[in-house]
C-alpha cells in the first residue's frame, strides 16, 4: 500500500506552493504527488519554469508526478489553459470529461498516464469497466463512496484505485465563489480574496457548531476525513493507493503517521490520537462506513 | 428564427403529466418509483401503469415523455436502473435522461434507437465534455448544469452538435450538479446514488423563545423570529389568497427553505449571520427567453417533480403564453400578471436568473 499526495485544494501563494513541493513533498514518504489547480483557474499562478522546478525536484526523489486539472470548466479558455503544462508530467488527473476528451484526441499526450480524479463520478464496477477503454492508470474513488462499493469496484474491474484517506471532504462545487460572496464581491471581480484565507473560511451553524469551510467555489467539510482505523479493510479490498490531502501546516506529520501505520510501526489507535491533534474541528469517517459524512465511528 | 423553443415540464404523478400536456408542454419528464432517478422522494414518481398511461396520453396529443434514470447507481442499484431502461423502451418513451456511464452504455448498446438525453447531473459544462458523450453514446440533447453564463452557453452551442437544454424555472440549485454533497454529509443519504437531497424525514421544527427553528438530522439550519416569518398572518390577511390552500402555501414556503444550502450560517471572516451559501431565491428566466434562444438553447426545463399538478399547469401555461407570443411577434413581452402568477408559486421569495447574465 502506497501513500500519495492529492493536489492542494486551497489557495496558497506561489512561494508557499513551490516550497511545499520542492522542500516538503520531495522528502515525504509518498510515491505519487499530484500538482496543479483543481478549483479555480484564477489561482493557477505557477509558470512553466515553476512546474519544471517542482517536477524536477520530485522526480529526483523518485516520485511519480501527475498534473491535476480543473474540476469545473465552462469555457474554451479554461479548457485550453488547464492542459498547457501537461507535457511536463508523467500523467494527468482528469476531473472533467472535457479534459479527458482533449487528451484522447491529442497525439502529443498519448504516452501520458490518465488518472480518473474524484470528481469524475465513477460509482460502480460497470462504469469502471467502461473507462478501461481509455486505459487509465488509476481511478480515484469519489469522496462519498462507502467501503462496500469500493470493494465492488476493486473486485469487478481491474483498475488500481486510490482512496481518500485524510483531508477535508469536498462537499460542493459551485458557479458561485463563496469566498468572494462573503465580501459582497462577484466571482468575476473576486480580487482573489481566497489567498487571504489559505485554510478557507469556516462556516458555523447559528448555534456556533462548525460545519463547512468555504474555499472559493468549493465547500469543504470542517471535519477531517480519516480512515486510518480502516486500513485493514482497504488491504482486504486490494486498494493499492491511499491519498493524503495536503494541509497548510501538518502534512509531513500526517504522512509520517500514515506511513508508520502502513509499515506496522505505529498502532492504529495510537495513530488516531496523534492525528486528532491535527484536526481542529475533529475527525470523521462516516461516508466510508455508509453513514453521514460528519460522523466518526471508532473501530 | 428556427423551431420554437420547447418546454419540458416536470411530473411527479400521472395528473401532472396530463395537466402539463394540456397546458402546452412539448414533453414531460418523469421517473419511476425507485432509486433510479434523482427525485426519489416518497409520495412522488410513477408506477409502471401510470407511466404507461401518461405516455399514451402524451402521444395521443402529439407530445412526448422522457423518463429520468439519472442517478449514479452503486452495485446493488444497477439492476433497478437497467430495468428502468428496459421499461422505458418497452413503453415507447421518447427519450431517457441519464448520467452514469454504466446506464448510458447499457442503453446505447441494447436500444440504439432510444434517444439519450444527458442529465444535468452529469455536469457536462463545456463543449468537449458534451462531445465526449456524443462520441461515445450518441446523446441527442444535453441539459446544461446551472453553472454557465449566456456567453458560455453560446460557446457550447457553437461547438457541440447536440440540442441544448437549460433550466428556466423552479427551485434553484446553486451548486454544480453531481458534485454537491452538502446533504449527504449531514444525512448520509446520497443525492447522486439514491436521489434524495435534504430529505424531509430529517427535517424537524422546534419552537422556543418565540423562534421557530429548522434542524436537519440534528444540525440547526435556520431559525426565524415570529415577526420574520409572518407565515400565518400573511395567510390570514389574504395576501396569498390565490393559493389553493394553506397547505399549498406552506409547501411553497418550505420548498426553498428546507435545503442545507439555504440555511443561515456564521462565517469566521465577517462573523455575520447570513445565507452564506444561498439566499432563498428561485430561478425564473421567463424574461430572458429571447437571450436564451439567441445563445442557442433549443428547449427549456421547468424544475419541480416534487411539486403538485397545479404548479406544473400554471408554470407551463405562463411560459407557453410568453414563448408563443415571442415566436409570433419577435418581441418578448412578460406581463406583470404573468410574473405575479409565477412568483406566487414560490411564496414570498425573489426570482433569480442564476448566473445566466453574469460575465
Amino acid at each position: 500500500m502506497e501513500l500519495t499526495l492529492s493536489p492542494v485544494y486551497s489557495a496558497w501563494d506561489k512561494q508557499r506552493l513551490k516550497n511545499f513541493y520542492i522542500k516538503g513533498a520531495a522528502n515525504m514518504d509518498v510515491s505519487t504527488v499530484y500538482v496543479g489547480e483543481v478549483i479555480c483557474q484564477k489561482r493557477a499562478l505557477l509558470s512553466n519554469q515553476d512546474y519544471k522546478d517542482i517536477v524536477s525536484a520530485l522526480k529526483k526523489s523518485g516520485k511519480t508526478v501527475y498534473m491535476a486539472s480543473l474540476a469545473l470548466i465552462t469555457n474554451k479558455d479554461e479548457l485550453e489553459r488547464t492542459l498547457q503544462f501537461a507535457h511536463l508530467f508523467d500523467g494527468i488527473e482528469v476531473n472533467s470529461f472535457g479534459v479527458l476528451n482533449l487528451i484522447i484526441k491529442d497525439e502529443s499526450l498519448k504516452d501520458k498516464d490518465i488518472i480518473f480524479g474524484p470528481f469524475m463520478n465513477i460509482y460502480n464496477s460497470v462504469a469502471t469497466g467502461y473507462i478501461k477503454k481509455f486505459n487509465p492508470a488509476r481511478l480515484v474513488i469519489p469522496y462519498e463512496v462507502p467501503y462496500d462499493t469500493i470493494k465492488g469496484i476493486t473486485q469487478g474491474a481491474d483498475i488500481p484505485v486510490e482512496v481518500n484517506a485524510w483531508g477535508h471532504l469536498s462537499t460542493a462545487l459551485s458557479w458561485r465563489c463563496y469566498t468572494a460572496r462573503t465580501f459582497e464581491l462577484g466571482r468575476e471581480d473576486c480580487r482573489k480574496k481566497c489567498f487571504d484565507f489559505p485554510e478557507g473560511i469556516l462556516l458555523n451553524t447559528i448555534d456556533d457548531e462548525d460545519l463547512y469551510i468555504m474555499n472559493g467555489i468549493q465547500v469543504l467539510s470542517s471535519k477531517i476525513h480519516c480512515i486510518i482505523e480502516q486500513l485493514d479493510m482497504l488491504k482486504e479490498a486490494n486498494v493499492p493507493y491511499l491519498r493524503i490531502t495536503p494541509a497548510y501546516h501538518c502534512t509531513a506529520d500526517v504522512v509520517n503517521i500514515y506511513s508508520g501505520v502502513v509499515n506496522g510501526n505505529i498502532d492504529k489507535k495510537e495513530a488516531v490520537k496523534m492525528l486528532d491533534a491535527y484536526a481542529e474541528h475533529g475527525l470523521s469517517n462516516g461516508w466510508f462506513l455508509g453513514k453521514p459524512g460528519w460522523e466518526y465511528i471508532a473501530a | 428564427m428556427t423551431d420554437n423553443l420547447k418546454i419540458y415540464a416536470p411530473a411527479g404523478n400521472l395528473a401532472s403529466i396530463i395537466r402539463a400536456i394540456d397546458a402546452g408542454a412539448d414533453a414531460v419528464y418523469a421517473g419511476f418509483r425507485s432509486a433510479s432517478n434523482l427525485r426519489n422522494f416518497s409520495g412522488i414518481n410513477l408506477s409502471e401503469g401510470d407511466m404507461r398511461e401518461g405516455i399514451w396520453y402524451a402521444h395521443k396529443k402529439g407530445r412526448g415523455v422522457f423518463i429520468t434514470i439519472n442517478s449514479y447507481p452503486q452495485e446493488s442499484e444497477l439492476p433497478a436502473c437497467y430495468k428502468a431502461v428496459d421499461d422505458a423502451w418497452r413503453m415507447k418513451a421518447d427519450a431517457i435522461i441519464v448520467s452514469d456511464l454504466a446506464i448510458l452504455d447499457y442503453a446505447h448498446k441494447n436500444y440504439p434507437e432510444l434517444k439519450l438525453h444527458l442529465s444535468v447531473q452529469a455536469g457536462a459544462s463545456n463543449s468537449e465534455a458534451i462531445n465526449f458523450f456524443k462520441d461515445n453514446f450518441n446523446i441527442s440533447t444535453v441539459i446544461l448544469p446551472r453553472v454557465v453564463t449566456l456567453d458560455e452557453i453560446r460557446g457550447i452551442s457553437n461547438n457541440a452538435d447536440v440540442e441544448i437544454e437549460v433550466f428556466a424555472f423552479g427551485s434553484l440549485c446553486i451548486n454544480y450538479e453531481g458534485k454537491c454533497f452538502l446533504s449527504p454529509y449531514i444525512t448520509g443519504e446520497s443525492t447522486n446514488t439514491i436521489g434524495t437531497c435534504s430529505t424531509p424525514k430529517y427535517l424537524k421544527f422546534g419552537e422556543s423563545g418565540g423562534k421557530l427553528s429548522f434542524t436537519m438530522n440534528g444540525i440547526k439550519m435556520n431559525e426565524y423570529a415570529a415577526d420574520e416569518l409572518e407565515l400565518m398572518p400573511r395567510i390570514k390577511e389574504g395576501r396569498y389568497q390565490k393559493q389553493e390552500s394553506e397547505t399549498q402555501w406552506a409547501d411553497n414556503f418550505l420548498i426553498n427553505r428546507r435545503q442545507i444550502c439555504k440555511g443561515r450560517y456564521i462565517d469566521s471572516a465577517t462573523k455575520k449571520r447570513s445565507y452564506a451559501l444561498q439566499s432563498p431565491v428561485y430561478l425564473n428566466a421567463v424574461d430572458i427567453i429571447d437571450k436564451l434562444i439567441d445563445a442557442g438553447v433549443s428547449s427549456i426545463k421547468i424544475e419541480g417533480r416534487q411539486r403538485n399538478e397545479a404548479y406544473v399547469a400554471k408554470s407551463v401555461s405562463a411560459f407557453k403564453t410568453v414563448i408563443d407570443e415571442y415566436h409570433k411577434t419577435g418581441v418578448l413581452s412578460v406581463t406583470k400578471e404573468t410574473m405575479r402568477s409565477l412568483n406566487e408559486l414560490f411564496a414570498d421569495i425573489q426570482p433569480s436568473h442564476t448566473c445566466y447574465l453574469c460575465k
